[in-house]
């Protein structure tokens, strides 16, 4: 018998906001986040999603943890593990570093590694131990799949996961080389997107074996590769799909109970069409299908841990925030909803899929009042 | 928490240079493929192969990443010269990881983890946390730092450019046999010390290790 994970609290910041509840009403609203920004890649004005503080993005992650510690006093920092997925870690700072002085003199391995973001934190608050996932645009939800097996195999009570990437430089000339950095606002799920809006962002969750108010149970996590390509998905999304079938089976709920798909969404030619007939295949034309980068901007390594906690506001407020800047989408059959839905959601499912063929779903439910 | 892991198989690789005899021509047929492979993915597709288990779920350690493809897209950048797509995909994390799935058509559990001089105690431990749903798991540890600006960030002394550590590995009940002294290996990365002397004490046998997760 393995024990029920709850993800208890959470702490956001992103373009749409600076807490989880600004964001969600950000999403409501159903207005982009995303500005345009010089100084990221040389003759163009970038749409890119930038958290709107002039706060160091390192100081944003302590205060966010910071104050979801001083939410949860049930939750013991040295008794408790702290799981970042992060697909740039401190890289940010060896850019800064390295365009000031053209070489690494001045720059420490610490800094730059994957590990920084964990050491920050773990230093600062006192955690018991942390590790780190990168595994590109999946790095947090992998997070959480690890945070759940440590808390349902009862070898820990609570988890921090921490879902937190910059925006770097590197990210933006990286994807604009590919083709798939949109240079105007993104348009998940229509037929006529051109690619991502780059972003950054931070997502804390707390995770235990404990209900508290308010809180949505952790039923399943689904974990697939496509076995296919570097950089496109593959075509006929088996890999996507393995990881939502994956999902289902181990939160032990049938397709027809998703009542929102919090999709991957990215805005780009591939995944979009692979996405929607995935989930077109696997659901139908029944639950709420969102992207939510179409306001926060794709946060990389972060955006599944960000997105679940949108997932988890959903449910508490049994209401679906809107497709934004859809009007034709690829799939007219699936449930796009264009205004703010007011629904009984029960069930969520939040994906996230990545660079070099990773994919994970991830399945949230309800908690009953009992 | 402790879990015990049987050890079934352990290979290594090392060089104070580059490795070589990683047998990319035949683990990968597609010259196109092959030639864009980093270090760090010849390695791991090398040490997996010499593992035999190519549809087991795999967990890759790599302490600093791909940082030759990173300072390359940063000087690129600098320069103002257009950053080259084959550098930006193999300069995340994970890149040896998807060339693994790719070129074994392994389309199971497959993830990166670091944790920059404990990287070792990462991989095993999320090894230890995953058998306990799977069957057989292979654990490899990595790190191939030849990369650009070494010469100023190498600043512990590593004369080991490139070394590998591979560990076949299942959950059990029984006893640990293995007892590990946390040796350090002089010219070495300190990511690899600890995979790195599991194997040296096992050699061609196996062995049961305790992990406390």
């Amino acid at each position: 018998m393995k024990d029920a994970v709850y993800l208890n609290e959470m702490r956001c910041a992103c373009a749409a906001g600076l807490s989880i509840e600004e964001i969600f009403e950000t999403l409501l609203e159903g207005t982009s986040a995303i500005t345009f920004h010089e100084g990221y890649m040389e003759g163009s004005s970038m749409p890119l999603g930038k958290i709107p503080s002039e706060i160091d993005f390192f100081d944003i992650l302590h205060q966010n943890v910071r104050e979801l510690l001083e939410a949860t006093p049930w939750l013991i920092p040295c008794e408790t593990m702290v799981v970042v997925g992060s697909s740039v870690g401190g890289m940010c700072r060896a850019e800064k570093k390295f365009f000031r002085d053209g070489n690494c003199k001045d720059l420490h391995v610490e800094e730059f590694a994957l590990r920084a973001v964990a050491s920050e934190i773990v230093d600062a608050f006192g955690f018991k131990s942390a590790l780190s996932f990168s595994t590109a645009c999946t790095s947090s939800s992998v997070a959480i799949d690890y945070a759940y097996d440590l808390i349902s195999h009862g070898i820990m009570k609570s988890v921090v996961v921490i879902g937190a990437d910059e925006l770097s430089q590197s990210a933006v000339n990286g994807f604009d080389c590919l083709g798939i950095a949109s240079h105007e606002l993104t348009r998940p799920f229509d037929n006529e997107r051109i690619g991502i809006n780059v972003a950054e962002g931070i997502a804390i969750l707390a995770l235990s074996n404990q209900k508290t108010a308010q809180c949505v149970e952790i039923l399943g996590c689904g974990l697939s590769s496509d076995a296919y390509n570097i950089t496109h998905p593959h075509p006929e999304g088996e890999g996507a799909r393995a990881a939502m079938l994956q999902a289902l089976e181990k939160a032990g709920i049938n397709a027809s109970l998703i009542d929102y798909i919090n999709a991957h969404g990215t805005g780009t030619v591939a995944n979009d069409e692979i996405e929607s007939a995935s989930i077109h295949e696997l659901f139908g034309a029944k639950p709420f299908v969102v992207s939510t980068k179409a306001v926060t901007g794709h946060t990389l390594g972060a955006c599944g841990a960000l997105e679940v906690a949108i997932s988890a506001m959903s449910i508490r407020y049994n209401v679906v925030p809107p497709c934004v800047n859809l009007t034709d989408a690829i799939n007219p059959l699936l449930n796009h909803p264009l205004i703010p839905t007011s629904a009984s959601i029960h069930y969520v499912m939040s994906n996230a899929f990545g660079f070099g063929g990773g994919n994970a779903a991830i399945i949230l439910g309800k908690v009953n009042a009992d | 928490m402790q879990i015990n892991l049987e050890i079934l198989r352990c290979v290594c690789v090392e060089d104070n240079e580059k490795c070589d005899a990683l047998n990319e021509k035949i683990i990968v047929s597609d010259m196109l493929l092959r030639r864009r492979l980093t270090r760090n993915a010849r390695i791991v597709l090398y040490l997996n192969d010499q593992i035999g288990e190519k549809q087991s779920p795999v967990v890759i350690g790599n302490a600093y990443g791909e940082v030759h493809e990173t300072f390359a897209i940063l000087k690129s950048i600098a320069a103002q010269e257009t950053v080259s797509p084959t550098q930006f995909q193999n300069s995340v994390h994970n890149t040896p990881a998807s060339y693994l799935s790719i070129v074994g058509q392994n389309k199971g559990y497959i993830t990166t983890v670091s944790d920059l001089h404990n990287t070792s105690e990462a991989v095993l431990k999320v090894g230890a946390v995953k058998s306990l749903n799977m069957e057989l798991m292979v654990l490899i540890v990595t790190d191939a730092i030849d990369f650009l600006h070494l010469d100023e960030l190498n600043r512990c002394g590593i004369t080991k450019k490139e070394c590998g550590v591979a560990l076949l590995v299942r959950y059990t009940t029984k006893s640990s046999t293995i007892t590990l002294a946390n040796k350090q290996y002089d010219g070495y990365s300190p990511s690899v010390w600890k995979m790195l002397e599991i194997s040296e004490k096992l050699g061609d046998a196996t062995g049961i290790i305790t992990i406390d997760v």
